[in-house]
């Protein structure tokens, strides 16, 4: 804590703002987030975007995995969930900011279903189940919701008060909207009574049932509300691209998700998802270049350095953060 | 003070190559190779503009790493083998401007999500003003948003549901109308006969045609059935299919997948004993085929085409003797020149098409509206010709099917015969694959 900052009530103690620091970086992001578009160029801010609907998806991961210790592997099919279903709202003229919050509880309902084993299963055998969602919902997906391999978003949805929502500011500042509200629920999720009982059901579901937390009830909430996001990054999928193809939520999609969440720091939920995205995606892109026409060896290296850092560091990327942090606080004193 | 320098240094680095990285996205550019300042080879149109050049950016979308990369690699080895033929020997506009071509190419594995994703970076970092793009479920997908865009979009997809969509285009017939050319010719080798459709009913390229096929068989008096077969087949499966297939006792099969998978069904049904003449689809079959299939597929394996190949036309007719100078330019034997080397030409060639058809200023101000324009310009006016590769071609506006004949091309165990040309009457084939697919 800076010397001089005195902290007299526990609001205060637990608020996200709490030294001069945070307000002044606060603010200096926000102004630097508001002002991009006119800053950068579109393609710098419409990439940007894209990394935000992946954003509210890992998040969504962390809930489940990082808070409440349950495992998922179909996290990208629960997007599917909600992305055909805003692509379909929007198709039936529905517009798409309506459509949003449609589809990411139509995709918390799906995972509400799907989390009905993590009821009597745990570790490798709940991820060997989602597995099996996964597979499942990717088999509709493709048989039924998208025959044609993909489904067409209606255009005209996108608008709202004339503004095209589906690329330049509009589609920045939607994103940027939908993905800040999420993250700031997300992170007060983690400091509630629930977030308490999605921790106590990770760290020993037993003890947690014996000091009265109904575990079942928490283990369906924690699915409800990581397929919710999921459902939202779906929604805004949907939002970002002209059409909605199943090969967007393939089982080594799920993977991608749950690598960012385990290399960026399960259980933060903001800053964790945000450092695993950044690594992953950096490291898909850096390989990308390098090994351009030759996955094979982009998934060997990738796959090789994401279990390399899950042994090596296994509290992620926030924890490595943490350290620089403290030891830049300290500086030029060892201690 | 130094390890304290050195660790925020190292923050530093990993932030900005982080940074980097994410925002590069799909890669460093890869621009056209440098070419120099050439004089004009030939008199340029008349014109006030006769003396300048301009560049312009054009996207590449291309599958190297895929479950078509069996098609695609040739294909992309064509198309660049034109970039670098018509930069060098010179594109005018019809004002007499020299227009330079700096084309991006991205692999984007026949993965339709990446392909999103690289048109975004084509459009937004590039300014891209035209496409030459690939698959049929990524081309599909991305046909309303290239016309909101403007952007003229050349692709390697033939779908039928392209015809109808202003913005894109290719020198052939839809795969719709082709496949009604096999069914038709099927229909004159053995009336009433049985056709299993061996094609991947997951995929949109392989179920593209089937509705057509089947609306033409039912005309024609054909029995069809379905059969899956996954566009990337292994033996197991491929054999699998076969075996599907014989149930129906088929006197022919068709494939709707690429080479590599055609190939194995071919291979399996000459295993497996089965007597029946497997014709596929422009992208199931080429000059490899025999060789794939390591099987005796005399008289029982062939595929629908177009065009003459490359292998069997006169080096020295117009249009394949641009083929193979470029082919000689870029490095390759002549008998590399191949079927799918010569789809990658033609479709920069059809860019070169339109951009000779344009002004200057239109291409300068409309960018991919006035290249369509000036595709769409053959409709009323001067037909296009890709040399004596295709027959003459019209774009219409709202009805993009440049010709509608295609040859069926059998291999008799020494030699590609090519029957027809053939083109298929009573079904609107375009007609019925967008009514039924």
């Amino acid at each position: 804590m800076p010397a001089g900052v005195f902290k007299e009530t526990y609001l205060e103690l637990m608020g996200f703002l709490r030294y001069p620091i945070h307000r002044y970086s606060a603010l200096l992001a926000a102004a630097l987030l508001a002002a991009l578009p006119m800053l950068a160029d579109q393609f710098l801010v419409t990439k940007l975007a894209f990394y935000m609907v992946f954003l509210v998806a890992v998040i969504g991961l962390n809930i489940t995995v990082g808070l409440a210790g349950q495992i998922s592997l179909a996290h990208a099919a629960l997007m599917g969930a909600g992305a055909y279903m805003a692509a379909w709202l929007t198709l039936h003229g529905v517009n798409i900011l309506l459509a949003l919050p449609v589809a990411a509880l139509t995709a918390a309902a799906v995972g509400t279903l799907l989390s009905l084993p993590s009821f009597r299963l745990k570790g490798y055998y709940l991820a060997m189940a989602s597995i099996a969602a996964q597979e499942l919902l990717f088999y509709v997906y493709q048989r039924w919701v998208a025959p044609d391999q993909y489904m067409p978003v209606n255009p005209d949805a996108k608008m709202l008060l004339g503004l095209d929502l589906s690329r330049g500011p509009g589609l920045y500042y939607a994103t940027l909207l939908v993905t800040v509200l999420a993250a700031w629920t997300a992170a007060n999720i983690g400091r509630s009574g629930l977030g308490r009982a999605m921790k106590a059901v990770r760290d020993n579901d037993v003890s947690a049932e014996i000091v009265g937390i109904n575990v079942t009830r928490v283990k369906a909430l924690a699915f409800a509300v990581g397929s919710f996001y999921a459902g939202l990054a779906g929604g805004l999928l949907a939002l970002h691209l002209s059409a909605i193809d199943y090969d967007n939520f393939t089982l080594e999609q799920s993977i991608d998700f749950l690598a960012m969440v385990l290399v960026g720091g399960a259980g933060r939920v903001v800053w964790g998802s945000m450092l695993g995205l950044a690594a992953i995606m950096a490291g898909q892109s850096m390989l990308e270049m390098m090994f351009q026409g030759n996955p094979v060896y982009r998934y060997l290296l990738l796959g090789a350095a994401i279990a390399f850092f899950v042994v090596k560091e296994p509290e992620g990327l926030i924890a490595v953060l943490r350290r620089v942090k403290e030891y830049l606080r300290l500086w030029p004193f060892s201690y | 003070m130094q390890r304290g320098a050195l660790i925020a240094a190292a923050i530093v680095v990993i932030v900005v190559v982080v940074a980097a990285a994410l925002l590069m996205g799909g890669g460093a550019p890869q621009q056209a190779p440098a070419q120099e300042t050439q004089q004009p080879q030939q008199a340029p149109a008349a014109g006030g503009e006769a003396g300048k050049t301009m560049e312009i950016n054009v996207g590449f979308l291309v599958d190297l790493s895929g479950p078509t990369s069996d098609v695609g690699k040739e294909y992309v080895k064509g198309a660049e083998a034109a970039f670098k033929y018509f930069n060098e020997k010179g594109i005018y506009t019809s004002d007499g401007v020299r227009v330079k071509i700096n084309y991006i190419k991205r692999d984007y594995g026949y993965k339709p999500p990446k392909a999103a994703e690289f048109y975004q970076e084509f459009r937004d970092r590039y300014h891209v003003v035209a496409i030459v793009g690939w698959g049929t479920a990524d081309t599909e997908s991305l046909s309303d948003q290239t016309a909101r865009d403007k952007i003229l979009y050349i692709s390697a997809s033939y779908s039928a549901k392209l015809v109808v969509k202003p913005y894109n285009f290719f020198p052939a017939p839809d795969y719709s109308t082709q496949a009604c050319a096999a069914v038709a010719w099927m229909a004159q080798q053995k009336p009433g006969a049985t056709v299993a459709l061996l094609y991947d009913h997951k995929v949109a390229y392989s179920k593209s045609p089937i509705p057509a096929i089947k609306a033409m068989a039912e005309k024609l008096g054909l029995k069809v059935v379905d059969v899956d077969l996954p566009l990337k087949a292994d033996e197991a499966a491929a054999e699998a299919a076969i075996r599907e297939a014989m149930k129906s006792n088929p006197d022919f099969l068709w494939c709707g997948n690429t080479i590599g998978s055609c190939s194995l069904a071919a291979r399996a049904a000459a295993k497996l004993g089965l007597d029946a003449v497997m014709i596929a689809n422009v992208w199931g079959f080429d000059e490899r085929f025999p060789k794939l299939a390591a099987a005796d597929v005399a008289g029982r394996a062939g595929g629908v085409s177009p065009w003459k190949w490359p292998s069997v036309a006169d080096p020295n007719a117009p249009g394949y003797r641009e083929l193979f100078e470029a082919a000689k330019m870029a490095g390759y034997k002549p008998e590399e020149v191949n079927l799918r080397f010569m789809q990658g030409f033609m479709n920069v060639w059809l860019l070169v098409k339109a951009i000779e058809r344009t002004t200057a200023k239109d291409l300068q101000e409309r960018g991919g509206e006035a290249l369509k324009e000036a595709l769409e310009s053959s409709c009323q006016g001067e037909p296009i010709k890709l040399g004596d590769i295709t027959p003459e071609m019209r774009y219409c506006p709202g009805n993009h099917l440049p010709f509608k004949s295609s040859y069926i091309v059998i291999w008799d165990g020494e030699k590609f015969v090519f029957h027809g040309p053939i083109t298929p009457e009573g079904v609107d084939c375009v007609k019925a694959t967008l009514e039924g697919g």
